[in-house]
């Protein structure tokens, strides 16, 4: 089901798109959303329905052109400002980020590991994904020693776990119940 | 009584001499007294009669009833007597009864014991087979744990990055049998 934040997202998705600046406006927005995070009187600003919607257009207007970020984000946050929907911002961030990936068939993949791979390793490995998704992979990689040895892949809410910690827990678990 | 009330009349007469003391005078007196004495008898015959009549018949009265009434007790005391005498039969029944009452009431307590402590035995049983069955779980349980936690360690200070790269090909390996 499509929510009010999917509209917004696919609107900015299909400038996006039509301008090629898809990685560009994906930065700029995520740096502003940054921005406003690590500022809670920032945030209050944009979220309080007391700030005038044209005063939070010229905070907007003064962050936006502060960063050097492109005419098209200024453009859509202005609108949303002007809608009063900044509360949605991080939403509609989620939904583009979504559905830039789903347009250019991305797949996104959280790769955890006890130790770091090789890249010869990461490179097996998103082969591997991509023959499996059917789709190009952009994986993010991150360190976790709890799994004792081995590698654990969620794509989506689908688990590839082959970690010896998850190994050792089912041993222990037909252990028990025999 | 009579004579009695004539006597003062006779000491006056003696004290002055007294034509009634000759001899006609006195046979006079006793006639008047015999009359007198007659009279009341008369009297006492007409007048008593009826009355001891009624006495004697009240009498008679009194005494049938009296008879009556002791018939009467006596027809109650054979039948209390009677009574007495099969109360001992029936206290004799009643002991038989109670006695057999006594004794299947005894037996139904003494069945129903047997089953109440056959049923305690097996819900004990039961619950020895339970407490059993938990505590081989706990003991399975907590010698798998010690068990994957040695494995554990093991792993940790043995793991290589030969062991590693060979994890990863397992996992590769995984990965694409999940894709065919």
């Amino acid at each position: 089901m499509s929510t009010l934040a999917d509209h917004y997202a696919d609107a900015l998705a299909d400038v996006a798109i039509e301008q090629n600046s898809v990685a560009q406006i994906r930065q700029q927005l995520a740096d502003f959303l940054g921005m406003v995070g690590q500022s809670p009187d920032l945030a209050l600003i944009l979220d309080s329905p007391a700030v005038q919607r044209a005063n939070k257009r010229g905070v907007v207007e003064a962050l936006v052109k502060q960063m050097g970020a492109s005419r098209t984000l200024r453009n859509f946050l202005c609108v949303v400002v002007d809608r009063g929907r900044t509360r949605l911002l991080l939403e509609i961030q989620a939904s583009f980020d979504r559905r830039l990936d789903e347009r250019q068939g991305i797949v996104r993949a959280e790769v955890s590991s006890a130790h770091e791979l090789a890249d010869v390793e990461k490179a097996e490995l998103r082969g591997a994904l991509e023959r499996l998704t059917g789709r190009r992979v952009e994986a993010a990689y991150r360190l976790d020693a709890a799994l004792l040895a081995g590698t654990v892949v969620r794509v989506g809410s689908t688990i590839y776990d082959g970690s010896v910690r998850t190994r050792l827990e089912k041993m222990r678990e037909r252990m028990a119940s025999e | 009584m009579l004579a009695w009330t004539a006597l003062p009349a006779l000491a006056q007469e003696q004290s002055a001499p007294d034509p009634a003391d000759s001899l006609t005078g006195t046979i006079f007196r006793w006639l008047n007294f015999a009359l007198v004495l007659g009279g009341i008898i008369y009297l006492i015959r007409k007048a008593g009669a009826p009355y001891f009549r009624e006495n004697a018949r009240s009498i008679s009265r009194s005494i049938r009833q009296a008879a009556d009434e002791r018939a009467a007790a006596e027809r109650e005391l054979n039948e209390v007597s009677q009574k007495l005498a099969k109360i001992d039969l029936e206290i004799q029944e009643l002991r038989r009864t109670a006695a057999s009452e006594s004794a299947a009431q005894a037996e139904r307590i003494r069945a129903l014991a047997r089953t109440e402590a056959e049923r305690i035995a097996q819900a004990a049983r039961a619950e020895i087979v339970a407490s059993e069955r938990a505590a081989a779980m706990e003991l399975r349980g907590a010698a798998a744990r010690l068990a994957t936690e040695q494995a554990a360690a093991l792993v940790r200070a043995r793991v290589n990055a030969a062991a590693e790269a060979g994890l990863f090909r397992s996992f590769i390996l995984d990965v694409q049998k999940s894709s065919s």
